[in-house]
């Protein structure tokens, strides 16, 4: 290095010989100065910028003007051949954000820290590939984090606003899984992504601009959208849930019929570009989407998957009508020549007249693999009475989906869902998606397309005692599949952490896990020579929630008893079939129980049990010969139960600790591998800033 | 004296008091998001059945930028940088960047500071960064992509961005002279791989010496060497050195106002114990001298300059280029059927940022001799000696009119491979016309026009065929306000260039070792449409539908054309 020194000194020796010349000539003082320009002179840059300065001044490149401190001296040259006329910054200018605008002295920083432990103790692994031990899942686990991409331990939120009609900002999901390995970095990620935001007012309307993602959005339940379904136990929680205890939960059902839900629900994930106008002429609003659900993302090629869709709207009174269309499109080949598309364009409205409420959505779809393809119908009707009309209000809803009419992200499910080139899951397993596996018993709101069906429902209170009661019945339009699926109600979470985003996995290769949720597949086995069963099938669901808030005096306590009870058959039926007739039933039962013990702490109870039957039509299991699949051996009888408590206290109106600890058993009669025993404790502590 | 030192340092800080008066934290950066769905067609397709015909991206990205003050004389600024691709979905596809740390500063309220990441310039023979090609007029329809480019390359004013340290320090007489200005920088421009590649530097000083208002030298030296101890196994060494003086003076009396700048430096490249590297160090020089008149009613400037540089001065910093042309371009980077790379065309250089250098380079790069011939390494271009003319009117009260002209007439000073010499004509005409102000409109309504003529000519000599290469360049852009705020903007360039040259190879010395005819016969035209929202000056949506299309009749079989829709939501703050 001594060289390199040596000939750096020597190169400056003359620059320096010339200052000491002028320094021994001199009688001077040293020059004082700030920091210098960019973000440390913030105005002079804007002035700069704004003065409109003469076309000299502004094409002029100074010589020494570039360094760390510009304007220390005068411009030395002009009209280099780089120079160009107009009111502009210079042509090799740039324009550096540290001289652009005003600076920002604020950004807006939000968000929350979320430790979640988890302990999981099953009494024996289970099975994800039985042929591969090593594929079980752990049956001992303690570890942090839900599997799911909840951000553990902190959801950073920063943005800025520019101005006041523009807005950029982003979501860090900073890591902590507690592992003790101090030597590999953690990495941050982001939870949804970047979001920049714009508005402005015109004469004609307002217009809105959301770029980036993930954008949580919707169009109309058919084309883009997410069934709203409130039939659920509150005993769990969810990572995006507030600090409130479950006391507090409860009571906003028993008051209001609804529970607090996220800005995601009803919702599906976007990214791209979302432009909104309102306040149009005429009454008229419309919103256009251009860029990627998550079936379009693909990272390993730039072969274009890509979606739009749309709505636009005229209001008039407490009602609109419009016209929605969503459309994804993906090239399949390598050479980005054949395409794939699903379209659906609907009409909506909604109507409100003397309390009456009509909703309304029809239209048509289609499923094109690299061609044309038929279009199908999609009608859903709602019609909802007034109570004084009626004496109770009664909500009465008629659909018909043809199988054509399919889609990833509508608010119904969607078997057939799959354009090819998708490298996503088409199940709604890996997309998040609506779309699921075969004909499904389902809640009393989800429906399915390739079904035509009604529901019902309606709701009622005796004093502390309310219920509501919905029932369901549908029946395929086509024979399609054989396969029969049925969820894991009670312990739908648990189960789901097993393995998640699989399809065929478990001790008979049944099981799907989709997020937080899991289901598994029979089949028929009166099939004709095609494979498909004899008749077209019907699908039933009754359900029902009651809610009774017992006087405890200042200890306010709730019981909760929601019963789900559903059933697939041969042909239609307007209530769930008992009996061996139906292929498949379905029952479960949760009943909760909800303590305010104080105002900070609630206490909450669970008991489930639920009980899957299939009838002689379908798989048979392997307890009598020891042979999966023989006639001899029983069709499916499956029993699940769950027993669990909770602990919610509030500790600040931002600050949450909340224990829960279950115990669920799963086992088939006739499929015997069927053998689930086990429990899991979970805290969680969340801190909102 | 040492009292009226403090006195005159106290006041100097006391006048710039007011610039510290600002919040300890401050926040700047960008934000945008872009989308890109483009379509291939033409020629090309017939015979090609392995390239894609369409391609779709885009990403979001915000930069962060975070200056904190601890005192009134020290800034930190941190830019971070967030991008998500528009493909990743649930943290897929993210990528997390520092993309600037910079402090800087006051030292005993003297000498002030700069470390980290830099911006440096000096004069366009020391220390540079030339504007690239095809950047001939104003069209905002294409501004919008190039500040994009600009930004994305750290291309801020003229200056390079570099990773050093920088320090200057002043002293003001009151009496002989106003004062002397001393500066310095040094950085790293490769880092060494500690075996045989060893580290380089950049280094960087300049004295000024202000002897009035009108009257100021600099000398300026710049030197980018190699150490060679920092690699191992390795003796070998270079540096290129180059030292200039530079003077201007200037006056102003009644209606006019006048100016006289000039430079003049040499170069000197070294070679030490590199046995295949010439023998002798490869040396020139330069001089640049300008005369400016300004008249102020009307307000007409006329420039007229004297250049000659000679055909060994070598200038790292001030010759290096921004545009790679051998680099791959970001969409539809290859093609036919053997997946070759596809060169660039001018709707990359437009659009494409990742076709860009951020580095100087110890070597003269390529270039394509149909974009710019003339001066393809700025003005500090070797073996160029000839004349410039520059124009420029406003004189038009009411602001309805601006133009400008630039014309070189340049010459080689050392034949290249044969005794003759090239001879140059660079001609360039920019013109804005704001209709509005014409017709009484408040809006903008705004027609921008350039264009650009380059000749090459030289004789043949026995064994060495002329050289005749023309090209034309030509811009236009139109904008017009609809409504507050949103404008509809429509771009269009034209590029058209036949003839021949020879391309001169250079070796590892920057030595010419050969040279590769070149014949051209093509065009190229990119137009540009759409709307931009302006929510400010700095932050605007725009949707644009793009088309580009090329004929090389030299190479007709893969003419293609390229046909887009882009969606920019881009954010400076």
């Amino acid at each position: 290095m001594n060289m390199f020194f040596s000939r750096l000194a020597g190169f400056w020796v003359g620059v320096l010989c010339f200052a000491g010349g002028a320094l021994a000539s001199g009688e001077g003082h040293a020059l004082a100065g700030a920091p210098g320009t960019g973000l440390g002179d913030p105005a002079a840059a804007l002035d700069a910028a704004e003065s409109g300065t003469t076309l000299a001044a502004s094409t002029a490149p100074t010589s020494q003007a570039s360094g760390l401190w510009n304007g220390l001296v005068d411009s030395a040259w002009i009209f280099l051949p780089d120079a160009l006329p107009g009111r502009y910054p210079a042509p090799a200018a740039y324009r550096d954000p540290r001289k652009v605008g005003k600076p920002q002295e604020t950004v807006t920083v939000g968000g929350y820290v979320r430790f979640f432990g988890y302990n999981r103790n099953l009494q024996d692994p289970f099975p994800v590939i039985p042929s591969n031990p090593f594929a079980n899942t752990p049956p001992y686990v303690l570890g942090v984090g839900d599997v799911y991409r909840d951000p553990p331990l902190m959801l950073l939120n920063i943005g800025a606003r520019p101005t006041s009609a523009t807005y950029i900002g982003m979501d860090f999901a900073l890591p902590n899984f507690f592992t003790g390995d101090l030597d590999n970095p953690r990495n941050i990620n982001l939870n949804l992504g970047i979001n920049l935001v714009g508005s402005f007012n015109t004469d004609v309307g307002r217009f809105a601009v959301q770029a980036g993602g993930i954008n949580w959005t919707t169009l109309s339940p058919l084309t883009y959208g997410a069934p709203e379904i409130f039939r659920f136990s509150l005993f769990e929680r969810s990572p995006w849930d507030n600090n409130s205890t479950s006391i507090e939960r409860i009571n906003g059902l028993f008051e209001n019929g609804r529970v607090i839900v996220d800005e995601r629900f009803g919702r599906q994930a976007f990214k791209g570009f979302l432009f909104d106008g309102t306040n149009l002429p005429g009454g008229f609003e419309f919103r256009a989407l251009y860029g990627k659900s998550p079936v379009n993302a693909n990272l390993n090629t730039d072969v274009p998957s890509f979606m739009t869709g749309g709505y636009l709207r005229r209001s008039f009174g407490k009602g609109f009508i419009g016209y929605n269309t969503v459309n994804y499109v993906n090239y399949i080949d390598s050479v980005a020549e054949l395409k794939s598309s699903i379209n659906l364009h609907t009409l909506q409205g909604e109507f409100n007249w003397d309390g009456w409420k009509l909703k309304a959505e029809a239209g048509i779809g289609r499923i094109a693999n690299a061609g044309n393809a038929e279009f199908g119908e999609g009608i859903r009707l709602r019609l909802e009475s007034p109570k004084r009309v009626t004496g109770l209000p009664i909500s009465v809803e008629v659909y018909r989906l043809n199988q054509n009419f399919t889609n990833f992200f509508g608010s119904f499910l969607s078997a057939n869902a799959n354009i090819s080139g998708q490298t996503q899951s088409i199940s709604g397993v890996a997309t998040g998606t609506a779309a699921s596996f075969a004909g499904s018993i389902t809640d009393v709101g989800q429906i399915a397309n390739n079904q035509q069906g009604i529901a019902l429902n309606t709701d009622f209170a005796f004093g502390e005692f309310k219920m509501n009661i919905g029932i369901q019945a549908s029946q395929e339009l086509e024979r399609v599949s054989n396969r029969l699926s049925f969820g894991h109600r009670i312990n739908a979470l648990p189960y789901s952490r097993f393995v998640t985003f699989s399809n065929g996995v478990g001790p008979y290769g049944r099981w799907n896990s989709f997020f937080r949720g899991v289901a598994e597949d029979i089949t028929i086995t009166r099939v004709d020579t095609a494979g498909l069963p004899i008749g077209r099938n019907g699908f039933n669901t009754l359900q029902a929630q009651a809610i009774y808030k017992v006087d405890a005096g200042p200890v306010p306590i709730y019981a909760t008893y929601l019963v789900t009870l559903g059933s697939v058959q041969n042909g239609f039926s307007p209530v769930p079939l008992f009996g061996d007739s139906a292929y498949l039933r379905a029952h479960y039962h949760e009943l909760d129980l909800y303590i305010g013990a104080t105002d900070a702490v609630s206490i909450v109870l669970t008991y489930g049990r639920e009980r899957i039957r299939g009838n002689q039509y379908t798989d048979r299991g392997d307890d009598v010969t020891g042979t999966l699949g023989e006639l001899e051996n029983d069709p499916l009888d499956q029993r699940g139960r769950l027993l669990g408590a909770g602990l919610d206290i509030k500790a600040s109106e931002t600050i949450g600790i909340y224990l829960r600890h279950r115990r669920f058993r799963q086992n088939g009669e006739s499929f015997t591998l069927d053998n689930i025993q086990g429990h899991e404790t979970t805290a969680e502590i969340k801190i909102f800033f | 004296m040492l009292r009226r030192l403090l006195l005159s340092a106290a006041v100097c800080a006391w006048a710039i008091a007011p610039a510290f008066a600002q919040n300890k934290v401050q926040f700047g950066g960008a934000g945008r998001l872009l989308i890109d769905n483009a379509q291939l067609d033409g020629t090309l397709l017939e015979t090609d059945t392995t390239t894609a015909r369409r391609e779709m991206g885009g990403s979001a990205l915000f930069d962060l930028g975070i200056t904190i003050r601890p005192d009134d004389n020290t800034e930190i600024t941190a830019i971070t940088r967030v991008e998500n691709d528009i493909d990743g979905f649930w943290g897929a596809g993210i990528v997390f960047q520092l993309r600037q740390l910079t402090a800087k500063g006051v030292i005993a309220n003297s000498v002030r500071y700069g470390i980290g990441d830099i911006d440096v310039a000096l004069t366009p023979y020391t220390f540079w960064n030339n504007a690239s090609e095809f950047r001939i007029g104003q069209t905002p329809a294409f501004n919008v992509f190039r500040d994009i480019i600009d930004y994305e390359n750290f291309y801020a004013d003229s200056a390079w961005r570099q990773q050093g340290v920088e320090a200057e320090w002043g002293l003001q007489f009151n009496r002989g002279i106003q004062a002397l200005r001393f500066r310095g920088m040094i950085a790293k421009n490769r880092q060494t791989d500690f075996f045989t590649l060893p580290d380089r530097m950049m280094a960087m000083g300049q004295i000024g010496l202000h002897v009035n208002n009108n009257l100021r030298f600099h000398l300026n030296a710049t030197n980018l060497f190699e150490v060679a101890e920092s690699a191992q196994f390795n003796t070998e060494e270079s540096a290129t050195r180059v030292i200039s003086l530079s003077g201007s003076t200037g006056g102003e009396k009644e209606k006019i106002r006048w100016r006289l700048d000039g430079e003049g430096g040499a170069s000197s490249v070294v070679f030490t114990d590199i046995p295949e590297a010439p023998v002798d160090n490869i040396e020139d020089f330069f001089v640049d001298v300008r005369g400016t008149v300004e008249l102020l009613q009307p307000r007409l400037e006329l420039q007229l300059g004297y250049v000659d540089v000679g055909a060994d001065f070598r200038s790292p910093a001030a010759q290096s280029r921004r545009l790679d042309v051998d680099a791959p371009a970001q969409q539809f980077g290859f093609y036919t059927n053997r997946e070759v790379q596809r060169p660039l065309n001018i709707r990359d250089v437009l659009l494409d940022p990742l076709v860009y250098e951020r580095t100087i380079t110890p070597g003269l790069q390529a270039f394509v001799p149909a974009w710019d011939n003339v001066r393809p390494y700025g003005v500090a271009t070797p073996n160029r000696r000839g004349l410039d003319l520059n124009v420029l009117w406003n004189g038009d009260t009411a602001g309805r009119f601006e133009a400008g002209m630039q014309a070189a007439l340049l010459t080689e000073l050392r034949g290249e491979g044969t005794t003759e010499k090239r001879r140059f004509v660079d001609l360039r005409l920019q013109a804005a016309w704001h209709l509005n102000r014409s017709i009484g409109w408040k809006k903008d309504l705004s027609l921008h026009l350039a264009g650009r003529y380059q000749s090459t000519s030289r004789d043949g000599t026995p064994g060495v065929s002329e050289v005749a290469l023309n090209s034309v360049i030509a811009e236009a852009g139109l904008t017009w306000e609809l409504i507050d705020q949103l404008d509809l903007m429509a771009g269009l360039m034209w590029y058209q260039a036949d003839g021949n040259e020879f391309i001169a190879e250079r070796d590892g010395f920057n030595q010419v070792d050969f040279f590769s005819a070149y014949t051209v016969d093509a065009s190229e035209w990119f137009g540009s449409a759409g709307l931009r929202y302006r929510f400010n000056e700095s932050i605007n949506l725009s949707l644009q539908m793009q088309q580009w299309s090329g004929m090389d009749a030299l190479s007709p079989q893969t003419d293609y054309s390229i046909r887009n829709v882009l969606l920019l939501y881009n954010m400076f703050f």
